[in-house]
């Protein structure tokens, strides 16, 4: 366990259901921050649940999070890089692919579909990340969706944990995660 | 304030919190929207879902045969094919809806449309029907030469229908113009004389945001009960329809 996963640990012990937690990860421990959450949500608590991938392709990520034998059995992606980047992907078992990062109502409507399928009793989304959504939706929207999204995981029987980067993420969009989520869990450059 | 009647469940989700419940019993319904954009879809989820519910439930496919209905409905998760055989689920085509008249017909065309409202009456009370879909009622429209004509059929058919205590959707095929919301000057029907004889107007169609077009469900109007004016996202999965709210600055980001 590094130093990375004890923060995270530590600093998620406390999450409760009905709940929003945004985490804040510097840049240069982006991955190191995800590993750490997923670890923590997966291997030390058993939890199933959904990823929500607009950053990395969901392939890549399975692929990495595997790596660090992670169990990625019970989790599910709502992947919306894929189709952008590379064009209409194959189909893949617990994987749904959104065509753009624009479409925001359906992050939340497949979202709920996976939910569904995971099995755990103990479930959790895991928002990867609000500021690559920055790059596609203007302001407006984004804190419009922000809202939406926050009180949609805030009323669900889950563990929710929303991902951004600091120094990433438009000013305006930071203030307003940090005023509307339950907990804010800063990790990497306090 | 609009006094509630007894409601018809769709069991859609999202479509009954925008329905306040759900469509007034015995209210005839046109359900709006351009090729591809859900109709059939919704409306088979209705009919299914009222079967499953223990409601004797008709489709009625005017243009295509009901084999072909049978095989879309199998890639969906809600499709009960017992349902058929326990005789609450009922597809029927314009083969057998003549069958029933004793003549035979080879094709799909309607030539005579006043014995169809007859068929349809004499199958909504043989039969106890709670729930009925015409797919299209487009396509019948099209046999009637004005507007007077298609203004009586829908009047006599909605008349017919409700009091018979079915609830109906009258599916309405329009052009993608208007109906995938690129134009404001929105039609709800081919002839622009069915919607003002409905009951009820659900429309189908949708928004391009960033070169991306996502389908949108707005209930016109309903009448017998209160109901969400808002524009929802349509999304068509193997489960069936889901309905989440447009995001507002969605609409118009471009």
């Amino acid at each position: 366990m590094d130093d990375i996963d004890k923060k995270v640990t530590q600093k998620l012990k406390d999450a409760k259901k009905y709940e929003v937690n945004l985490v804040l990860s510097d840049i240069n421990n982006y991955f190191r921050v995800i590993k750490s959450v997923m670890n923590y949500l997966v291997t030390e608590r058993g939890m199933g649940g959904v990823y929500v991938s607009t950053t990395r392709p969901s392939k890549a990520m399975i692929s990495r999070l595997g790596a660090e034998k992670i169990n990625m059995d019970d989790v599910f992606f709502v992947d919306s890089v894929s189709y952008m980047a590379e064009g209409p992907p194959a189909s893949v078992d617990n994987v749904i692919f959104i065509e753009s990062p624009t479409m925001l109502e359906m992050m939340m409507i497949k979202t709920d579909t996976l939910l569904r399928k995971a099995k755990s009793p103990d479930k959790f989304v895991f928002f990867d990340s609000i500021n690559s959504l920055a790059i596609y939706n203007n302001e407006n929207i984004l804190s419009e969706f922000i809202h939406v999204l926050v009180n949609n995981f805030g009323g669900k029987d889950i563990h929710s944990f929303i991902l951004s980067v600091k120094g990433e993420t438009p000013k305006n969009i930071e203030t307003l995660l940090r005023m509307i989520c339950d907990n804010v869990v800063e990790i990497g450059g306090e | 304030m609009v006094r509630e009647r007894p409601k018809c469940k769709t069991g859609i989700e999202g479509l009954d919190n925008i329905l306040n419940g759900g469509i007034p019993r015995g209210n005839t319904v046109l359900l709006s929207g351009a090729c591809g954009s859900g109709k059939t879809t919704l409306a088979m989820e209705f009919l299914v879902n009222g079967a499953k519910m223990g409601e004797t439930s008709v489709f009625i496919s005017v243009t295509e045969p009901s084999s072909k209905v049978i095989v879309n409905l199998r890639g969906f998760e809600f499709f009960d094919e017992s349902l058929i055989k326990k005789e609450k689920l009922y597809l029927l085509d314009m083969i057998s809806l003549y069958a029933r008249l004793g003549i035979e017909k080879r094709d799909y065309r309607i030539e005579e449309i006043d014995p169809l409202i007859k068929i349809i009456e004499d199958i909504v009370k043989k039969l106890k029907v709670k729930r009925l879909v015409i797919d299209s009622v487009t396509a019948i429209c099209h046999q009637l030469e004005t507007k007077v004509r298609i203004r009586e059929f829908i009047f006599n058919l909605g008349k017919t229908l409700s009091d018979a205590g079915c609830t109906s959707l009258l599916i309405s095929e329009v052009n993608p113009t208007g109906a995938w919301g690129l134009m404001p000057g929105i039609t709800y029907s081919a002839y622009g004389v069915e919607e003002a004889i409905a009951d009820g107007i659900i429309l189908l169609g949708a928004i391009e945001r960033k070169g991306y077009m996502l389908r949108t469900l707005h209930v016109v109007k309903m009448r017998g009960t209160m109901h969400s004016l808002a524009k929802h996202i349509l999304d068509l999965t193997p489960q069936g329809v889901v309905l989440i709210p447009l995001l507002k600055w969605g609409a118009e980001s471009g």
